[in-house]
């Protein structure tokens, strides 16, 4: 069990206020979708969130204790943090890839042990990349590498998972396959935050939306409730369809709202 | 091929380099060589194999493998196949130190004084780079292109002001690279720094496995790049600029090496560490005994023939980096 907190969070760059005194809980029980137009300061919270940037005023706090008071290796083996776009810079075979996500549990200058090996085959066996392993990493089309990224993700078996628009790029098949994965995550108890540009998968899968505006919240909680009309006319300058499926929720964007 | 067999195969290789080096040399065939040492082993040929030959293929090794490991992990820092010592200006800035214990005369006066103001220069052009560099590693590149240049344009200052041309074209040859005329007390003085150098270097092996990933990624998995970049820097000094204060300028071997054996170890960043060691000291001594046996009259410099075989490697990274960019 984790909980990641983020109390009256102001990051400041340039002059500007990408984060302006924003304060979220994020803990297990549930998936938790980021939603926000582009340039709200998605990103910029993962990134105080994963510790990766220190925020001018506020505090980010992971089970209690601030995230600059955790040793960065005990840190990384309860938070993984999966940027968006992630790129490799070397052909690495897709089994070398997701060992990297076991680092943290590594010590000494001991080669990886039975346990990470383990973890590893867990992680590309629930990310549908077990016949991938072998290949090599620039050989792999754009969402076999989304899922694969996810895995090195998941090999470190987090209690708590921050991912940057883990759908992006992939087919319908293997998004759906994406946030089942992250939704089965969260209800098996690892607290999930996911940034999504997909509203529809954000009502579909998600417990709980936060919805991020100018670096402010504008609102958190139910997905329905959040991604109400008046929300999505201010907020996304759209406005959208939606309706009940039998698999639950959707929503359509229909148009632009013009000023 | 297994890691532990590549490993092995070097070290094998190195072996063979290493009692070439002892046993081949201009005066006389190697078996012969063997047989008058054998025969009288407190003559003038035991001499030559401790006094000339030991300490030569010492440093050979030494520095071969203080590049192959520099290169190594220069590249895997700044994920890119074209990185190598002379990028972050520590070639140039330790050869400028030299330059100028010979220049002031420090050096005629005290033989050390050479190395140590090389290793100095190095440790200067490493601390100048680190406070020009920004965070990111782009900026560490402009800074030692920087640092670069300016070391280079006060050694031809240095050269260009030379009292008589002797000095300067004895300052030119040094600078060519060459393991000729060394003596013990040059490896005394180099070893020290070259191991500390090297243990710096092979620490940051899992933090450089970690930047096959994005810096974001690598920082998330536990690692301080700050302290990563200021170890790394630090081991490049030590071990580059010991090789090049006894040596003088030897380029390409940290090109060269890390990139042959990239594709032998899966691309993985740590593992090529330790074997790019090993491959530099064999580049290195292979490439000295080419010096000694095709041209023993007048002997080739060292950084000269490594440089003919580097540049048209390096050509062809170029070509290749060229033609796969989007």
């Amino acid at each position: 069990m984790s909980r990641l907190l983020a109390d009256r969070l102001t990051f400041l760059r340039g002059g500007r206020r990408l984060l302006d005194e924003v304060s979220a809980t994020f803990g297990p029980g549930g998936l938790t979708g980021l939603i926000g137009p582009n340039g709200a300061g998605k990103t910029t919270l993962m990134r105080c969130l994963a510790g990766l940037v220190r925020p001018q005023q506020g505090q980010v706090r992971l089970d209690g204790r601030a995230l600059a008071d955790w040793p960065a290796q005990v840190r990384a083996r309860q938070l993984a943090y999966l940027p968006q776009a992630d790129t490799v810079h070397w052909r690495l075979s897709v089994a070398d890839l997701v060992m990297l996500g076991r680092l943290p549990h590594r010590q000494g200058w001991n080669g990886p042990g039975p346990a990470d090996r383990a973890a590893v085959e867990e992680a590309l066996a629930a990310t549908d990349c077990t016949g991938l392993a072998a290949r090599a990493v620039d050989t792999l089309s754009g969402g076999e590498r989304a899922r694969v990224l996810l895995a090195r993700a998941l090999a470190g078996q987090p209690a708590t998972l921050l991912a940057d628009e883990p759908t992006a790029g992939l087919d319908p098949y293997h998004q759906l396959e994406v946030m089942e994965r992250l939704r089965s995550l969260a209800q098996s108890g690892t607290t999930v935050l996911v940034v999504l540009h997909d509203l529809s998968a954000a009502v579909r899968f998600c417990d709980r939306l936060v919805l991020l505006d100018r670096g402010r919240v504008v609102a958190a909680g139910d997905p329905g409730e959040v991604t109400a009309a008046p929300n999505l006319r201010t907020v996304f300058r759209i406005e959208a369809a939606r309706g009940q499926l039998p698999e639950g929720p959707y929503l359509l964007p229909r148009r632009r709202v013009l000023d | 091929m297994s890691d532990r067999a590549l490993g092995a195969g070097l070290v094998l290789l190195l072996a063979l380099l290493f009692s070439g080096s002892l046993l081949l040399g201009p005066a006389t065939p190697a078996l012969a060589f063997l047989q008058g040492l054998l025969a009288d082993p407190d003559g003038p040929l035991r001499l030559i194999l401790v006094e000339i030959r030991l300490p030569r293929a010492l440093l050979g090794a030494m520095t071969g493998a203080s590049l192959g490991l520099a290169g190594a992990a220069l590249q895997g820092y700044l994920r890119n196949p074209l990185a190598e010592p002379g990028i972050v200006g520590v070639s140039a800035s330790a050869a400028f130190g030299a330059v100028l214990a010979f220049y002031s005369g420090l050096a005629t006066l005290l033989p050390l004084a050479m190395p140590v103001s090389g290793i100095l220069g190095a440790m200067l052009g490493v601390l100048l780079v680190q406070a020009l560099a920004g965070t990111a590693t782009l900026g560490l590149i402009l800074a030692g292109v920087a640092v670069s240049s300016f070391a280079s344009a006060l050694t031809s200052l240095a050269l260009n002001l030379s009292p008589n041309p002797f000095a300067a074209t004895e300052i030119t040859f040094w600078l060519m690279g060459s393991l000729a005329d060394r003596s013990f007390d040059h490896v005394w003085l180099a070893l020290p720094f070259t191991v500390t150098g090297w243990l710096c270097l092979l620490t940051t092996g899992r933090a450089l496995d970690a930047l096959s990933l994005d810096e974001d990624a690598a920082a998330s998995l536990g690692f301080d790049l700050a302290r990563l970049r200021l170890v790394l820097l630090a081991g490049v000094a030590l071990a580059v600029g010991a090789a090049t204060a006894v040596t003088g300028v030897v380029g390409f071997v940290g090109l060269v090496v890390p990139h042959l054996l990239r594709p032998l170890v899966g691309h993985r960043p740590a593992r090529l560490l330790p074997l790019s060691a090993l491959g530099g000291a064999c580049l290195m001594l292979a490439s000295d005994l080419l010096v000694r046996l095709v041209t023993p009259g007048q002997e080739l410099k060292l950084g000269v023939v490594t440089a003919l075989i580097g540049t048209p490697f390096f050509f062809f990274l170029v070509l290749r980096a060229a033609r796969t960019a989007p």
